[in-house]
C-alpha cells in the first residue's frame, strides 16, 4: 500500500486548516461589526418614533463596516468552498439581515427586501437557488434574519407605549402581522427555520396584547 | 381576539410630526382611509414576494430530499455488492467479479441520477445529503480492489470509475471516511480466509489493515472530522479481532504439528 496517499492527504488537510484559520478570523471581525450595529441600533428602543427614525437614519457607518468585513471575508471564499464553510459566517449574516430588516422598519416603514440587504451587505441574497459563483448571502439566512425582527417588534410596542406612544403598537401590530402572513405561505421543512418559525405567534401575540391593554383601557384608537 | 372598544376618547399623542403625514408608511396612523390602502398594498408585496421565496425553498427542499433518496438507495445496493464480494472464499472469484460487475453498473446508474442534482456548487451544497452513499460505495470498490488486485483503491481511481456518470468531485473526506469502513470488510474475508486455511489470503489482510490503521492515524490529527475518530476506533477493533484471529489460528496449527 501506499503510504503518499495519506501524506499527501494530511497534507492538503493542514494547507486547508491555514486557510479555514484566516477565514475564521475574519468571519469573527464580520460578527463584531454585526454585534456593534445592534447595539447602536437596539437604542431606538429607548426612543420616541422620530428619534428613533434618527437612530436608523445614522447607522450607515455601522453597516458599511459590516459590508467591509464581508467584502474581507468574501475574498478568501471560493466558490468551491462556499458551502462547505457557509457555517462558519451564517449566524453573523442572520444577525446583519436582521438588523437591516429592523432599520428599514423604523426608517421607513417597510419590509427590508433582499436588494436592501444587496446595497448594504454588498452582495446578493441567493432567492432562486443560483449555482454560487460569487460569496451570496442565503434565502435561509435572510429570512433567519426576518423572523429575528419579530422579536424587535415585539419589543419596540412594548417600548413605544413605555415612551408615552400609545397609537404606534397598531401600525407595528399591522406590520407583524402582515409579514407573519408571508411567513405562512412557506412550506417549511422540518429545520431551524421551522423551529423558529414557530416561535413567531408568541411575538405576535405579545404585540396583540400590548394592543388589547391599550385599546381595553380606552388608550388608542382603533 | 381583539376588542373593539370605541368608548373612551383616545388620548391622542401624536405631539409633534402631525407635520409630516405625507411621508406614507412610516405615518403615526391618521384616521381610516390610508389604513384601508396603504397596509394593504405592502401585505400584497409582502404575500407576492414569500410566494416566491416559497416556490425557491420548496425546489431546494425537493433537491434535497431527491439526493438523499438516491444516497440511501446507493448504500443499500454497494451493501449488496460487499456481500457479493465477501462470497470469494466460497465461490471462483471471476464468477464473483462478474456478478459484481453487474451490480457495479446499476450503482452507477444511481450515481448518474444523483448526479443531476449535484452539479456545480450544489455538490458542496448537498454534500451531506450525498456523501453516507459515496462513502458506502467506496468502501465496496475498495474491498473489490483490495480483493482483486490487493490494494488500497485512490481517490484517483474512485473518480475515475464515477467519470461515466457525471459526478465531478469526490471530497478528501468522502474519500478518507470511506477507505476507513474496509477494515470492517477485510475482517470478515480474512476470517472466512481462516475458515478454509488460505494463509496468505489472511496475511494479506493484515499487512493492509495495520498499513490503513498507520495512515489512517497520521491522517487523524491533521484533520478535523469528527466521524473519522469513531471510524478510526471501530478501525482499531477490527483488527484486533483479526489478530486475535490469526493468533488461534496458528495457535492451534503449532498444536497439529507437535507430535510429529
Amino acid at each position: 500500500m501506499d503510504h503518499q496517499i495519506f501524506i499527501d492527504l494530511q497534507d492538503r488537510f493542514d494547507q486547508e486548516s491555514e486557510q479555514f484559520e484566516g477565514m475564521k478570523g475574519r468571519a469573527k471581525e464580520l460578527d463584531r461589526a454585526c454585534r456593534v450595529a445592534a447595539a447602536q441600533l437596539s437604542k431606538a428602543h429607548a426612543l420616541p418614533q422620530d428619534k428613533a427614525k434618527e437612530v436608523a437614519d445614522g447607522i450607515g457607518p455601522q453597516f458599511d463596516a459590516i459590508r467591509e468585513n464581508v467584502g474581507s471575508l468574501a475574498a478568501l471564499v471560493t466558490p468551491a468552498s462556499f458551502y462547505r464553510l457557509s457555517g462558519m459566517w451564517t449566524n453573523a449574516l442572520q444577525t446583519a439581515c436582521a438588523q437591516i430588516a429592523f432599520a428599514v422598519y423604523l426608517a421607513e416603514g417597510r419590509l427590508a427586501t433582499p436588494e436592501d440587504v444587496e446595497r448594504r451587505l454588498g452582495c446578493k441574497v441567493n432567492t432562486s437557488n443560483e449555482d454560487v459563483t460569487e460569496f451570496m448571502v442565503s434565502l435561509e439566512e435572510y429570512l433567519h434574519g426576518l423572523i429575528s425582527l419579530f422579536s424587535e417588534l415585539s419589543r419596540l410596542a412594548v417600548n413605544s407605549v413605555i415612551v408615552g406612544d400609545v397609537q404606534r403598537p397598531q401600525e407595528i401590530s399591522a406590520f407583524a402581522s402582515e409579514l407573519y402572513s408571508g411567513f405562512q405561505l412557506l412550506n417549511l421543512k422540518n429545520d431551524s427555520l421551522r423551529r423558529r418559525f414557530d416561535s413567531i405567534k408568541y411575538e405576535v401575540k405579545k404585540i396583540e396584547e400590548v394592543l388589547y391593554d391599550l385599546r381595553v383601557r380606552g388608550l388608542a384608537t382603533a | 381576539m381583539e376588542p373593539e372598544t370605541e368608548a373612551a376618547t383616545p388620548c391622542k399623542r401624536r405631539t409633534e410630526d402631525s407635520g409630516d403625514g405625507g411621508s406614507a408608511p412610516a405615518k403615526p396612523r391618521l384616521e381610516s382611509d390610508p389604513a384601508a390602502d396603504a397596509p394593504s398594498a405592502r401585505k400584497q408585496a409582502i404575500l407576492a414576494t414569500f410566494g416566491g421565496y416559497r416556490d425557491t425553498l420548496d425546489a431546494h427542499y425537493d433537491q434535497r430530499e431527491r439526493v438523499i433518496k438516491c444516497s440511501r438507495d446507493i448504500t443499500a445496493l454497494s451493501k449488496k455488492m460487499i456481500f457479493a464480494l465477501l462470497r470469494v472464499t466460497q465461490d471462483p472469484p471471476e464468477r464473483v467479479f462478474q456478478g459484481v460487475r453487474a451490480q457495479h453498473k446499476k450503482v452507477l446508474e444511481l450515481f448518474a441520477k444523483m448526479a443531476a442534482d449535484l452539479q456545480g456548487s450544489d455538490a458542496a451544497k448537498y454534500n451531506r445529503q450525498a456523501t453516507p452513499g459515496l462513502q458506502e460505495y467506496i468502501e465496496a470498490i475498495g474491498l473489490w480492489r483490495f480483493l482483486e488486485h490487493n490494494q488500497l483503491i485512490t481517490k484517483q481511481q474512485v473518480e475515475e470509475s464515477l467519470a461515466a456518470s457525471r459526478i465531478t468531485t469526490v471530497t478528501d473526506e468522502d474519500y478518507l471516511l470511506g477507505i476507513s469502513d474496509l477494515p470492517g470488510e477485510v475482517n470478515r474475508y480474512c476470517i472466512n480466509a481462516i475458515g478454509k486455511g488460505d494463509h496468505d489470503a489472511v496475511r494479506n489482510c493484515l499487512a493492509f489493515m495495520r498499513q490503513l490503521k498507520d495512515g489512517v492515524s497520521v491522517v487523524l490529527c491533521a484533520c478535523g472530522i469528527r466521524d473519522l475518530v469513531k471510524k478510526a476506533e471501530v478501525l482499531d477493533s477490527s483488527l484486533v479481532k483479526t489478530e486475535q484471529a490469526y493468533y488461534s489460528m496458528s495457535v492451534r496449527e503449532s498444536e497439529f504439528r507437535q507430535p510429529a
